[in-house]
């Protein structure tokens, strides 16, 4: 026997699938899934499982996946029904056991060349399995074991997935298709059973024989004794596949359209066979096709790889009430969804509602918005729901919402379930939004019930699980609303809708919020954006005591961080795959290192691993900055406090162990770099040197004037660092010409008066720059 | 931390790094090009793609494993397994995974006539599938602790969010740097994009090595919205009839007719996405000012003899220096 290896013809073989899928591997980087800016789903609106594989989807060939199971998979269960039908005598797991077990394949090789296999069949299996050596039924599936299962090697590389010298395909031996096509020949007519699943192996056979073609001649002289059931459209597909390798991909599209039609099984597999042809070849294939079914198969598939629309027209001239309609139609409208809703940025509001309806209009071919209005106002199809809804939606996108109204009301009429009548509120909701040019009561009348909806209703909220399309919707409503607010001078609402970074920077604007958020006279339509509003007072309270701190307003801070409460938080837990309710306490937050320490070195890793005896919260941090505050002010211990407190600025900076201080939701500075908003906040150092200068001018020792020196040192670096690197650039790395160093004047003052310290030596060990200035290797 | 580091850079001479090339097809042989390619730029190791791992019901299982037709002999085979994100999405046990994954290399090895010492993993994670890939690494280990892994660009910025794999090395993968698109953005590479994250490298804690790219392909754009992705495509390929050059890498279809068993309707336009010879040393010199430690190795993607015809050997050479 020969071995051959994989080749890409097996009909709905997996290498050919992932050969196609090549595809998806260089856009894995920054695609987003199916329908990301679509507010139409096919799985509602079609409303039919066996088309879902085909709805649009951007990334891989089929909406769900790459789900083409091996036909074994596929028809097992059928397979094992129709022979214990047949046999009688045998329940369905015998029938499996006969079919199927691995196990047997040894037996069967072991008796077939016995003078009577059945008994010594027998003699290997357990009893129940025993075969009746004298009923003809039981005779005939005995044969089919032998005969079906050398081929079972041929057709079929997937029974263990993970075996991988298993995978090779073998091709059967002439000799053996020959012997298969005489017990085909050979077989009794009346025995329609048995000689229609004789028929098939016999095809099987041929597919995966050397002569390919054979197929298709075989096929033509003995389809028509043949019963249309599942095996038969199996043995066609084999056909189309046959007429593919000799490259009459006419011929093979028909065939697959007739499977396409016939056996909903297959509907996948000859979808992914089909091979789109040139208007000219595509011809040729309706006239070849014999019965209109066929022929509107034909324009469905030729659609789903080529023109859309225009093989919705020709479908629709065909048979407006064929079946095959809607999933191109739902093709049609996620195509050009893709186009028109543009995913746009977060933390921007880039929507100007003029300009959005413009570009809607624009993106629009009216003509084609034209004809679906008359498709949908007949109403001959097979699926007006999905009509109505398709021309409202388009007709909101070109600007008369008046008739995308009317038309949702039709819809919503039609609607069979709770999900078609959620899509009429998905788009009565992009219809009210589009038709609004200014906020006030009565657009918020409007709009109120399904902003609601969109939000806080349950199939919403869990969106991840629904088929509902409501993520964009959400994004875009709040972006075209706060836009909206924006225009008409009402900042607060505006950022309530959609928050945009800054915002808190301005105190009025802060203490509006604060207000809002804790008044009790809002009304319906604001609380429904207080409940998604990202940010709690917490955050707000906390940005301020932040703000505060680097003002050297360390009372006020203080007041601010009083003011946080723990707070609900719901936050989606990936691991149980489900959102859980947690309390958040920004109080009992507590800084990685201790944060008044000031060492020679900055090593912010270091700190956060030192044992502490004392964790500070921010809170308490603030406290006790206070307390040495207030101490520098009564003159007690000032070089030590003014030490301290220099210390917990130069910390709570970008230099410091303690960034985490400044980490809040609405400031928003985590990165290794900070925004050109924060930076003379947080690389700023006039409050480092400010105590520090106290501390100096209070030290009483030679030591303690030599650390002075230094530290003021480590503060003109940084202001040096800040100002020539950080702020100028983005992203900074030092490499190239940078200058990790100058003659700073602690350095020489460190140098020229305090040498004789033991502070001075300390420097020596540990900071190489300085030995470098020093001259020292 | 900014006081430790910076001294000690000051190598003048660049000196030789060695080359290694992705192989990605799913049937390994090689053409006498692409051999003499690889003896000229004495190239000693090849990272194989095996299989990719994906889903089907649920299940993960092995896609398109490679096929050997000639044994790779000569060369040090680092065996690369893609898996799909979405195989790290759901909640299944790693350590069987590990197990499948590794029995199925060996029996590709020896299909081969191979031993290995390193293997990699190609997986574009997620932070939704950080964990589960992690815990695979993790098992894995157990089996063949010899591990390098892939690391995409968005990957290196915020590494405490994103994780970095506990694996000996990384590949830092110099390519796949935009969303594909119908407009003059290149995906393939960008030095604009690539400017927003390399500055993230010094803060990278795993050794990395670096992969550019060499393949080429074509982006099928209708009405202005890309359609598809012609893989292997190169400016070579459409200079004839019915493609019409209109601009710089950009051809138009001046007829419908089906190229390589795709419709191509009139009008559309193909987009050659081609790195150029300038543009892999501009990616060399820039990664040169911003990797903490010269990598051990440049591997190319992918080889391939039309991807590596299309530059002169000396280009390999020129790239392949630090």
């Amino acid at each position: 026997m020969k071995k051959k290896l994989l080749k890409l013809l097996a009909v709905g073989s997996f290498a050919t699938i992932f050969g196609y899928g090549i595809y998806a591997y260089g856009c894995a980087d920054g695609w987003w899934g199916a329908g990301y800016s679509s507010i139409f789903s096919p799985e509602i609106t079609v409303s039919n499982k066996d088309y879902e594989p085909f709805f649009y989807d951007d990334y891989t060939i089929f909406y769900n996946g790459y789900n083409v199971q091996s036909t074994t998979d596929l028809f097992k269960e059928e397979t094992i029904a129709d022979w214990a039908a047949y046999l009688e005598k045998y329940d369905t797991k015998t029938v499996e056991y006969y079919l199927y077990d691995n196990e047997l394949n040894t037996v069967l090789a072991e008796v077939s060349s016995s003078k009577n296999p059945i008994e010594a069949f027998n003699t290997h299996v357990s009893k129940q399995y025993a075969l009746n050596s004298k009923d003809a039924k039981s005779k005939n599936l005995f044969e089919f074991m032998l005969l079906s299962r050398g081929i079972e090697t041929y057709s079929n590389q997937t029974y263990n997935y993970w075996d991988y010298n298993n995978r090779t395909q073998l091709n059967a031996e002439q000799n053996v298709v020959q012997k298969i096509e005489q017990t085909f020949n050979k077989a009794s007519k009346k025995d329609v059973f048995y000689k229609n699943r004789l028929w098939f192996q016999v095809l099987r056979a041929k597919f995966y024989s050397d002569d390919v073609s054979s197929v298709i001649t075989f096929f033509n002289h003995t389809e028509k004794d043949q019963p249309k059931n599942n095996l038969y459209y199996r043995g066609l597909s084999y056909v189309g596949g046959a007429y593919k390798n000799v490259k009459n991909y006419e011929k093979a599209n028909v065939a697959f359209a007739q499977v396409f039609c016939q056996c909903r099984p297959l509907m996948p597999s000859a979808l992914f066979d089909y091979r789109p042809l040139d208007a000219a070849s595509f011809k040729n294939s309706l006239n070849q096709a014999n019965n209109q079914q066929t022929k509107e198969v034909l324009y469905a598939l030729q659609g789903y790889y080529t023109n859309e629309f225009s093989a919705l027209q020709d479908l629709y001239r065909l048979n407006p009430n064929s079946p095959h309609i809607d999933f191109l139609l739902s093709r049609w409208v996620n195509i050009n969804e893709q186009n028109i809703n543009i995913y746009t940025a977060y933390e921007k509001i880039d929507v100007d509602p003029k300009k959005v309806k413009k570009d809607f209009k624009d993106k629009v071919d009216s003509a084609q918005v034209k004809w679906i209005n008359e498709v949908a106002n007949k109403g001959n199809v097979h699926n007006p729901y999905i009509w109505k809804a398709t021309a409202a939606y388009f007709n909101s996108l070109i600007g008369d919402y008046q008739k995308s109204d009317e038309l949702l009301k039709q819809a919503h009429t039609l609607a069979k379930n709770a999900e078609q009548k959620g899509q009429v509120r998905n788009l009565r909701l992009f219809n009210n939004l589009l038709s609004i040019d200014k906020m006030d009561i009565k657009a918020e009348g409007k709009l109120i019930e399904d902003t609601n909806w969109l939000f806080y209703d349950e199939s919403n909220v869990n969106y991840y699980t629904s088929t509902n399309r409501v993520g964009y919707l959400q994004e875009f409503t709040k972006k075209y609303i706060s836009a909206l607010y924006k225009k008409q001078n009402d900042p607060l609402m505006a950022e309530l809708v959609y928050p945009v970074n800054g915002f808190f920077k301005d105190q009025k604007q802060s203490i509006a919020m604060e207000q809002l958020l804790l008044s009790h006279k809002r009304s319906a339509w604001q609380d429904i954006f207080v409940g998604i509003y990202p940010y709690k007072l917490a955050d707000i309270y906390e940005s301020r005591g932040i703000y505060l701190f680097y003002q050297d307003k360390v009372d006020e801070a203080i007041a601010e961080f009083e003011k946080i409460e723990p707070f609900e938080r719901r936050q989606h837990n990936w691991s149980e795959n489900r959102y859980e309710t947690i309390m958040v306490d920004y109080k009992a937050t507590e800084l990685p290192g201790n944060p008044f320490n000031g060492k020679i070195k900055d090593c912010n890793d270091c700190d956060h691993a030192a044992k502490q005896s004392v964790k500070y919260s921010q809170l308490q941090f603030l406290k006790k900055v206070k307390e040495m505050q207030n101490k520098i002010a009564a003159g007690e211990d000032v070089y030590n406090n003014a030490l301290l407190v220099g210390n917990a600025f130069y910390n709570a900076s970008y230099f410091g162990n303690a960034r985490t201080f400044y980490y809040n939701n609405i400031i928003s500075e985590y990165g290794n770099s900070i925004s050109n908003e924060h930076e003379k906040m947080l690389y700023g150092m006039d409050y480092v040197r400010k105590y520090y200068t106290i501390a100096q001018k209070n030290a009483e020792t030679k030591e303690q004037k030599a650390k002075m020196a230094y530290m003021l040192a480590k503060v003109e670096r940084n202001d040096f660092y800040a100002v020539s690197y950080f702020m100028p650039n983005d992203y900074f790395y030092p490499y190239g010409d940078f200058v990790s160093f100058k003659k700073w004047k602690g350095f020489e003052e460190l140098k020229n008066n305090y040498s004789d310290t033991k502070y001075y030596q300390e420097v020596i060990n540990e900071c190489g720059y300085f030995r470098k200035y020093l001259g020292i290797n | 931390m900014l006081l430790v580091t910076f001294l000690g850079a000051c190598s003048a001479k660049t000196e030789k790094i060695s080359t290694a090339f992705y192989f990605w097809r799913t049937t390994f042989s090689l053409t006498e090009t692409e051999q003499q390619y690889l003896k000229d730029l004495d190239v000693k190791k090849l990272y194989i793609r095996y299989f990719d791992v994906a889903l089907q019901n649920n299940e993960a299982i092995p896609v398109a494993p490679i096929v050997f037709n000639q044994k790779p002999e000569g060369y040090n085979v680092v065996p690369v397994v893609y898996i799909k994100n979405e195989v790290f999405l759901q909640n299944s046990s790693a350590d069987s995974l590990a197990v499948k994954v590794y029995n199925y290399i060996q029996q590709i090895n020896k299909s081969a006539n191979v031993s290995v010492n390193e293997i990699q993993f190609d997986c574009d994670w997620s932070l939704k599938s950080k964990q589960n890939y992690f815990q695979f690494i993790e098992e894995f280990k157990k089996l063949h602790p010899n591990l390098s892994a892939t690391i995409r660009l968005h990957q290196i910025k915020y590494p405490e969010k994103t994780g970095i794999p506990s694996v000996k090395t990384g590949v830092l993968m110099y390519y796949n740097m935009g969303v594909i698109n119908s407009g003059d953005d290149n995906s393939i590479y960008s030095q604009k994009t690539a400017k927003n994250y390399i500055n993230s490298l010094h803060n990278y804690n795993l050794p990395l090595n670096i992969a550019l790219p060499v393949f080429s392909w074509g982006v099928h754009i209708r009405d202005n919205k890309v359609v598809n992705l012609i893989g292997g495509l190169s400016n070579n390929d459409l200079q004839k009839h019915p493609f019409e050059k209109v601009s710089e890498n950009r051809y138009r279809v001046i007829e419908d007719f089906i190229y390589q068993g795709r419709y191509l309707a009139k009008n559309d336009v193909v987009k050659i996405e081609e790195p150029s010879a300038e543009q892999l040393k501009e990616m060399m010199k820039d990664l040169k000012n911003h990797l903490k430690k010269k990598p051990n190795e440049i591997i190319f993607y992918d080889l391939n003899e039309k991807n590596v015809t299309k530059y002169e050997k000396e280009t390999f050479k020129t790239v392949s220096r630090w």
